[in-house]
């Protein structure tokens, strides 16, 4: 009996982590159209992105000086 | 023809049913007919006689399977050898209808020649009412790979009715031994039957009444009747496969009845053309029901042949008619037959659209590709069309819009069908020598939660296989991916079975003759089993969501990620995906129990039908049925969660159009699929972040940065440049 509640509990809380399936689903496509924008794998969007914000304010300071 | 044998009229259905109560008053069971496309058989794409519906390979080569004794069924069959002469001979198909009449005899059940003959005989001269003396036997001898026995063919007014072999030996290293069960193959072309009442021109005339009635008023074609039926006379002699100048024949018969070879062409092709199309629609009707795509591999490649065969036709007489509507009237016109053919019109009308449009993009391509070949001066010969066809799906007669002098070779779709004809390869692998080995006792059905173990080393192999006494590791087989783990200290990389030896790949050596301690990775076992039930579970739902005509196709599973193939015919747009995805975690949701039974291969193919061959075919006479509830039941022998909610979830995570008419769907579960979501939130959070923004605003705000970015450096470019 014990070891049934326990899987009942198990498979609810998969459940539960269903619900939010959804709204991870939401972020990955957010990540994917960001990515897809530079042309860059998901995994390599953070580093793009500071590369261009360090550059940016290389250029900045080029282009003032 | 005009005076047939009999005064009885009987139409192509109406046969069937004189013949079926004729063999049921005779003690036979009237069975339905198997599938056309012959998924129970790894040699074969399409059924192409009546006793291939009973035959498997086992491991112990052919056996036979015969769900009731004696039996009779009304067996339609693809068969595309003959394409060319389709529409001309009168008596060719690619589809037609065999009857079979089937007796398995041991001496006690069944019955054997004499009953055969006797039955045969009585069928065609009392329901069919043929005079005795126009019926004739011919007797002559059958061989079979590992069998043979007599046959018996049988005529009336020379034509072949039936042929009935009698397969009573078998013949082992030229040891040759009478079989204990005999086997009676008896085939009966139902078309002929239907003909020979009627004496129309053709066969076609009777087979394809309705669908001729309704082309004939949608083209408002007119023929010449009288100058037809004379040629009708002659028509059977332009058989391709036994003339080897069909130009002689052809100039011969015009030759014969007084008019020249191009007006004989003019007054016929016409007709010839709409008995190829009531042909071709009614191979696709079939096919299509029973859950094949056209396509240019496998045996889908014969299916776009004709069908491209048919649209050519259309296209060239510029007929205003819709192949959907002709597949739709062959299954009214076969309804008390087949009644299933109705229930999949929208599956057909969706495939055949989608076709039809392809079929018009390659002829927009076609001038271009045939104008640049010609502006290089290459020769458009026979090996050049075949491959214009092969890769571009250019038919000849699209060239020959371009190239008026361009000549096609009569046999072209016998050349084309020849490269990828009939026979599925398998492949067989060097296996590695496992002789004089025990079989290893594969326990992992019996019990599959144990995962910790101990057994005897056997043998080891070339110092990297170690064979066990026995053993609970899956070994890599139904596309899933083996266990991995620990025999003492030796990780497991790979499990692989070589005939009844399980063989574990190991880093390492190990005593021969030594107890060992095994372990199965428990958490690489869980995610392997819950991406076996997912696969099951993404099929169902693609099923569902993209029509019957979803088969399985291929898959593998990892404890990494999973892939299932799927048959369709198109790429799958994002909201298919999602609604697949959706009905999955429906499925998931709803926590159905997952149930194992063993079943002899006729109960399970009874019990559940052909769709249990997802996964191909299986060589036993024992099949292990995995069931999802009422919704699903594949023969399989993957790991399996015991109820679908222990999968956690399902997350597709790309799908891709691999080959022309499949679709991959690759995918993840459970902990794996939350696993890569929040790594991508992460990603996401990392980003929003850096961008000082919030997360829904990060591709906008990349978007702006990028621009930005692209800016500053034209700026900068500009002011180098000063």
């Amino acid at each position: 009996m014990e070891t049934k509640e326990k899987r009942v509990k198990e498979v609810e809380e998969e459940m539960t982590s269903n619900q939010g399936l959804k709204e991870l689903k939401k972020k990955e496509k957010l990540l994917s159209q960001a990515a897809e924008i530079v042309g860059v794998q998901e995994k390599d969007l953070p580093r793009v992105v500071k590369r261009f914000l360090d550059e940016i304010k290389e250029m900045d300071k080029k282009l003032k000086s | 023809m005009g005076d047939p044998p009999t005064n009885k009229r009987f139409d192509y259905v109406q046969s069937w049913k004189v013949i079926e109560d004729f063999f049921k008053k005779h003690g036979h069971t009237s069975i339905r007919r198997y599938p056309v496309v012959c998924r129970w058989r790894p040699d074969l794409f399409f059924t192409i006689a009546s006793i291939i519906d009973f035959q498997r390979l086992g491991k112990n080569g052919v056996s036979f399977q015969f769900p009731a004794n004696p039996l009779i069924v009304p067996q339609f069959c693809l068969r595309f050898n003959d394409i060319p002469n389709v529409g001309i001979t009168g008596k060719h198909y690619t589809c037609f209808c065999m009857i079979g009449q089937h007796s398995l005899y041991d001496g006690k059940q069944g019955y054997w020649k004499d009953r055969c003959v006797e039955l045969d005989f009585r069928l065609l001269s009392r329901p069919f009412g043929i005079k005795p003396e126009e019926i004739i036997f011919v007797e002559d001898l059958w061989v079979g790979p590992g069998a043979f026995g007599p046959s018996l063919e049988y005529f009336v007014r020379g034509l072949e009715i039936g042929n009935a072999v009698f397969t009573e030996f078998k013949s082992i290293n030229s040891n040759v031994k009478t079989m204990e069960e005999k086997v009676i193959d008896m085939g009966a072309g139902l078309e002929r039957f239907a003909w020979i009442t009627q004496g129309t021109p053709t066969s076609y005339d009777v087979i394809f009444e309705p669908i001729l009635r309704y082309l004939k008023k949608q083209t408002g074609i007119k023929y010449d009747v009288e100058f037809f039926l004379r040629y009708s006379r002659l028509a059977g002699t332009l058989n391709m496969d036994e003339v080897k100048n069909i130009k002689r024949v052809k100039a011969g018969i015009a030759n014969n009845l007084g008019v020249t070879t191009e007006l004989l062409d003019k007054k016929i092709k016409i007709l010839e053309a709409m008995y190829a199309i009531s042909d071709h629609t009614m191979a696709l009707t079939f096919a299509i029901t029973d859950g094949l795509l056209p396509s240019n591999v496998g045996g889908g490649y014969n299916l776009r042949i004709i069908l491209r065969r048919a649209l050519g036709f259309i296209d060239d007489f510029r007929w205003n008619i819709d192949l959907t509507d002709i597949c739709e009237l062959h299954a009214r016109h076969l309804r008390l037959m087949c009644p299933e053919l109705s229930e999949h019109l929208d599956d057909i009308q969706k495939i055949l659209d989608i076709e039809k449009r392809r079929f018009h993009e390659t002829k927009l391509r076609t001038e271009r590709i045939v104008k640049s070949i010609v502006d290089r001066g290459e020769e458009i010969n026979e090996e050049k069309l075949i491959k214009l066809y092969d890769s571009e799906g250019i038919t000849p007669g699209l060239v020959q819009d371009y190239v008026p002098d361009l000549k096609i070779p009569d046999d072209f779709y016998v050349k084309v069908t020849e490269r990828h004809m009939g026979e599925k390869k398998i492949l067989i692998e060097e296996p590695i020598d496992v002789s004089g080995l025990p079989p290893t006792e594969y326990l992992l059905y019996d019990n599959p939660k144990i995962t910790e173990f101990k057994a005897k080393v056997l043998k080891m192999i070339d110092d990297k296989y170690v064979v066990l006494d026995k053993t609970y590791f899956y070994a890599e087989g139904g596309g899933q991916k083996s266990d991995v783990g620990f025999i003492g200290d030796a990780p497991v990389s790979d499990v692989q079975k070589v005939g009844d030896v399980v063989l574990h790949r190991i880093i390492g050596k190990l005593e021969e003759g030594k107890i060992v301690d095994c372990k199965i990775n428990e958490y690489k076992r869980d995610i392997l089993r819950k991406h076996h039930t997912g696969a099951h579970i993404i099929n169902v739902a693609a099923r569902q969501v993209l029509g019957n005509h979803v088969w399985q196709h291929g898959a593998e599973k990892s404890s990494e990620k999973a892939r299932l193939d799927i048959t369709h015919y198109e790429t799958l747009i994002d909201e298919q995906t999602e609604k697949i995805e959706e009905k999955g975690n429906e499925i998931i949701r709803k926590n159905i129990p997952v149930k194992i039974e063993y079943l002899l291969r006729p109960e399970a193919e009874k019990k559940y039908g052909f769709r249990i061959y997802q996964g191909g075919v299986v060589p036993e006479d024992k099949l292990r049925i995995v069931s999802i509830g009422n919704i699903d039941h594949e023969a399989c022998g993957g790991i399996h969660c015991e109820k679908t909610g222990d999968v956690g979830s399902i997350l597709i995570l790309k799908t891709k159009r691999i080959q022309d008419g499949i679709v991959r769907i690759e995918f993840t579960v459970g902990p794996l699929a939350l696993k890569y979501l929040r790594e991508k939130e992460n990603l996401l959070k990392e980003t929003a972040n850096l961008l000082k923004v919030k997360e829904e605003k990060v591709p906008e705000a990349v978007k702006d940065l990028f621009e930005r970015w692209k800016q500053k450096r034209k700026e900068l470019r500009k002011l180098r440049k000063k």
